[in-house]
């Protein structure tokens, strides 16, 4: 079972405030969750690869230049920040970064 | 004749090009069926009427004068909401992207617009795809059109409702461990999964990249390889996407005489509801029946593909759901208060606009991914997925005696009843667990109709899974022609 402790610092990696509630609700069903998983703690898993995605492709790029004769690619700042919730003419805003 | 909106796209597409239906009386037919049955079924979240009206005028204007662009031209479809649409809201179901405007259309909805396809509106999915019901999204309940007390199934939920309702001729899924062939299955329509990579995920709100693919859901196998026609091929906006370029165009059904289907004993053990079993097993009697081979064959890792599956999928929902920041777009903390520290914004924003499912699959991928558990899991679960990926590749070795096509259920059960799994995440991951291993192998799937199992207040749909091996999408489709042919379920829901 995870502790409330355990639980409060995976959210705080997540960046994700919970709630009480969520936070005892998550704990009971994360480590049921987690121990449906224990049947993979015995497979012998020596010299076996691992596959994080199965196409083979490697490295791919592409010329880092802007394309956007086909209207695809969002053609400015008045685009791009028409969801951005402070905007300052075409700056995004955020609360202070750095404090001094 | 049949009302319109009942047609398959094969038929409407040769109505238009006789001149015999215009694209304005075919969408407006669909409009129509919408507004008689969606106020029950709840399929879509936003409807396109304007826009899908106007297209079609231009697509009846371009077939007076002879210029068709193809099948799909003046054919209406609607879009699963995860799909990015120019200047139409994309929520992906949650409240985190509620009235998103996306500035460009995802690479798919972009060639289907190019194709003349006319999108109608978007359908509903449980939110950022998290669920097999469509129960998690966080505007509304989706319902089965075959028992409207029990669930259709999802992610892909409203786009299944939506096709077997014929609130559409056709829809776009998106499918990371089931979510397009689980809900064609429990709604009688077909759904295929393509191969990894055979569709550009460019504009695709992300789930998990290295098992997430594109794909249609239609009433029959070939209208989905009509739209896999128009949607399919590499994309330079998705570096993942395969180069070759498949043809899909004019499928023909091949021979089902000769070709091997094999079944793998670990699908059909225990867990599996005996009247589901028995519509699979009698539909494997009418393919040895037309002259294909029937063998049973182990796929031993398959069992642990279900938590391969639960480890590897949060851990990268995780990743792919930090850019939900409250600063850039989306549900932000930051909007109607500006006394907030930036950590306060982030957790803030996340906190308030995301669901409890979303929530639960972040804490979950962070916690495997986390120092001193990242070897235990994530690390681990990347080794069984090479096993799982070899035993797929053992399955199809031709120069072993491999099989053309492995047949298994789509789901252990028909359609449960709304609520019924809803507050068990175990429960309603089981669920998945005969589409789950099939992700982590990049292979291509459909779920074509197979039959019905008899409920006390209802008739449920049955769906069966065929897996081609890896970029055998087109001859998977082929062979799910000649199968759809061979078993005849073409009975609609009573609405």
């Amino acid at each position: 079972m995870l502790s409330k402790e355990e639980i409060s610092h995976i959210a705080s990696l997540a960046k994700i405030e919970l709630t009480n509630d969520e936070a005892l609700l998550f704990g009971e069903q994360l480590s049921n969750i987690l121990n449906l998983f224990k049947e993979i703690d015995d497979i012998k898993l020596d010299n076996i690869e691992e596959t994080s995605q199965i196409t083979g492709i490697s490295n791919v790029v592409f010329a880092d230049e802007v394309k956007s004769e086909d209207g695809r690619i969002p053609s400015g700042p008045k685009d791009n920040l028409q969801n951005t919730p402070k905007i300052e003419d075409t700056k995004i805003l955020t609360p202070k970064v750095i404090e001094r | 004749m049949k009302p319109l909106y009942q047609l398959t796209i094969k038929e409407a597409s040769d109505l238009l090009e006789e001149k015999k239906i215009s694209s304005l009386d075919l969408v407006e037919s669909v409009f129509k069926r919408i507004d008689q049955v969606d106020e029950k079924v709840k399929a879509y979240l936003l409807l396109n009427r304007d826009g899908a009206i106007k297209s079609a005028k231009l697509s009846d204007e371009r077939i007076s004068r002879g210029k068709r662009i193809g099948r799909l031209d003046g054919i209406p479809i609607s879009v699963k909401d995860l799909l990015c649409t120019k200047g139409i809201e994309t929520t992906a179901a949650s409240n985190i992207l509620k009235g998103f405007i996306p500035s460009y259309n995802a690479t798919v909805v972009e060639k289907l617009e190019r194709a003349g396809a006319i999108i109608v509106g978007k359908t509903n999915l449980d939110a950022f795809a998290h669920g097999s019901s469509t129960e998690n999204s966080d505007f509304q309940v989706t319902k089965n059109p075959w028992d409207l007390n029990r669930i259709p199934g999802g992610s892909s939920g409203g786009s299944a409702a939506a096709v077997a309702a014929d609130m559409c001729l056709a829809s776009i899924g998106t499918d990371t461990g089931g979510s397009i062939r689980q809900p064609a299955s429990l709604c009688s329509v077909v759904g295929f999964k393509p191969s990894y990579g055979r569709v550009s995920r460019y504009g695709v709100i992300a789930m998990a990249s290295s098992l997430d693919v594109v794909g249609p859901l239609a009433k029959t196998a070939e209208d989905a390889s009509i739209m896999m026609d128009a949607i399919s091929g590499p994309d330079d906006l998705d570096p993942t996407t395969i180069k070759e370029n498949e043809n899909f165009t004019n499928l023909k059904p091949i021979s089902l005489k000769g070709l091997k289907f094999a079944l793998p004993r670990e699908f059909f053990a225990k867990g599996i509801d005996e009247d589901v079993k028995s519509v699979i097993m009698k539909a494997v009697d009418d393919i040895k029946g037309s002259g294909g081979e029937i063998v049973e064959i182990s796929l031993p890792s398959v069992k642990y593909a279900l938590s391969v599956y639960y480890i590897i999928q949060p851990a990268e929902v995780s990743s792919n759901l930090q850019r939900y920041d409250g600063v850039r777009y989306g549900h932000s903390a930051y909007r109607d208060r500006n006394d907030l520290k930036l950590e306060e914004l982030y957790t803030n924003s996340r906190g308030q606009g995301f669901g409890k499912e979303a929530k639960r699959r972040i804490m979950l991928g962070t916690y495997v991914l986390s120092a001193g558990y990242y070897d235990a899991y994530y690390k681990k679960a990347l080794k069984i997925r090479t096993l799982v990926k070899n035993d797929f590749d053992k399955a199809f070795d031709k120069s072993a005696g491999g099989a053309d096509f492995v047949i298994t259920p789509v789901s252990p059960t028909p359609a449960f009843k709304v609520g019924e799994k809803s507050n068990d995440p175990i429960q309603m991951y089981l669920s998945d667990i005969y589409t789950v291993p099939i992700n982590p192998a990049g292979v291509p799937a459909i779920s074509l109709p197979a039959g019905f199992v008899e409920r006390v207040t209802s008739k449920l749909p049955v769906g069966m899974q065929v897996i081609g091996s890896f970029k055998d999408d087109k001859r998977l489709l082929e062979a799910s022609i000649a199968l759809q042919d061979l078993l005849k379920i073409d009975e609609k829901p009573n609405l």
